[in-house]
């Protein structure tokens, strides 16, 4: 595709992009806050459930935070993030397809950590997730601690733990999958 | 668990926000690997020498020509379509030049044991320790083309790196595949299609294997 083919939106996110690129804050919040309501579209099509296409949603906006550096500028911006966004709401929904299969109720299981406890988050909670968490490696089991356990957001997880977010979020959902296999193992 | 609004992660997401370099232009890249390939591939020939009846062999068999372009074509498609499938949005040039490499396989693989038994001139036989071999030295010709696309992969982070770095190792399988096929003075149409045809098939295997591993490590 040429660039003359692109739209005067797509040329002005382009243009924000690059911004972006070079490390300018209010150019990549208005890039992504004009991808928003496209990106909000796109995953509707895709689920029904409105929690479902909200995440579908954020992996799209870590994946084209991932892969920013993969755009260049003579190309049109529009194929670039319309493909991140295809593969990553299709990773989304394999995830999705999985999870199904082997859905525990997790989210009854943890309760968030108590003050006295905030040192050491999984003794506030159930003793088989305190022990299948013991086997997780170490950078998963802090990402399940810091996020589930502590409530934090990715970002200040990411923060605390020195790493970047989109390390976080995927060391956090490596961890939750991790567990969910250890526990639905037990329970069958 | 707690659920953020998009909005709040895009301001998370800004508030993150560093600069980066854009990758290089994906002309460049492949150039670039496929100088590598092909500086490998000069150097085996060097050092081990043509084979002593290349001319009359090429300008006399079909079949040892089928395998030289087969490799030519999946040499170009695979190593084209690896780099592609790092970058987003070149889904296009990835499919087409899939659809070269695809058709270079079919020369080497489909049209090559249709020959040997349509002509009666060679023996199709299993595999054996000299083909393992040709496929050793073509690895070796290949590895550094292979390491680099994989760098390349590994930098862009793209959907699947086993897939991206299998389809690039495969073409520099392949280059290094050409190469064994100019120097190996075997006269047989199996040994053609085992030892120098398969190099970037295992190229290709081993690769997705290392990329598979690497992405496990990189999101531990």
């Amino acid at each position: 595709m040429s660039a003359r083919e692109e739209t005067p939106a797509e040329v002005q996110l382009g243009r924000w992009m690059e911004a972006a690129q070079r490390g300018e804050t209010a150019a990549y919040e208005a890039l992504l806050q004009a991808l928003l309501p496209p990106l909000r579209d796109f995953a509707r099509h895709l689920v029904r459930d409105p929690n479902e296409s909200e995440d579908i949603v954020q992996s799209v906006l870590l994946s084209i935070h991932r892969s920013r550096h993969t755009w260049r500028s003579e190309h049109p911006f529009g194929p670039w993030w319309r493909a991140i966004a295809r593969n990553a709401a299709t990773d989304a929904l394999r995830r999705r397809a999985r999870r199904a299969q082997r859905e525990i109720a997790l989210d009854d299981a943890p309760e968030p950590a108590t003050p006295e406890s905030a040192d050491r988050p999984e003794a506030a909670i159930d003793p088989a997730l305190a022990a299948a968490m013991k086997t997780l490696p170490d950078a998963q089991r802090q990402a399940v601690e810091l996020v589930h356990l502590e409530d934090l957001s990715m970002a200040e997880a990411a923060e605390r733990a020195g790493v970047r977010v989109e390390a976080m979020k995927t060391r956090s959902h490596r961890g939750i999958a991790a567990l969910r296999r250890l526990l639905g193992g037990k329970a069958s | 668990m707690t659920r953020r609004s998009s909005e709040a992660l895009l301001r998370e997401l800004a508030a993150d926000l560093q600069p980066v370099r854009p990758i290089p232009r994906l002309r460049s890249v492949v150039a670039a690997i496929a100088l590598l390939a092909f500086a490998c591939a000069a150097a085996l020939l060097w050092r081990k020498g043509l084979r002593p009846d290349l001319v009359p062999v090429v300008s006399g068999d079909a079949l040892y020509d089928s395998v030289a372009i087969g490799m030519a074509a999946i040499g170009g498609g695979a190593l084209v379509a690896g780099i592609a499938a790092c970058v987003p949005g070149r889904e296009r040039t990835q499919s087409r030049a899939v659809r070269w490499a695809a058709l270079g396989a079919a020369l080497a693989f489909v049209v090559v044991p249709i020959g040997v038994a349509a002509t009666q001139r060679h023996v199709l036989r299993l595999p054996d320790a000299t083909d393992f071999a040709c496929v050793a030295t073509g690895l070796v010709a290949s590895v550094l083309a292979a390491a680099a696309s994989l760098v390349f992969g590994w930098r862009t982070a793209p959907r699947s790196l086993a897939l991206a770095a299998a389809l690039a190792a495969a073409g520099a399988g392949a280059v290094g595949a050409m190469a064994v096929h100019a120097v190996c003075p075997s006269p047989e149409a199996s040994h053609w299609l085992w030892g120098h045809a398969c190099v970037p098939v295992v190229a290709g295997l081993l690769a997705f294997g290392t990329g598979s591993t690497l992405r496990r490590l990189r999101f531990r």
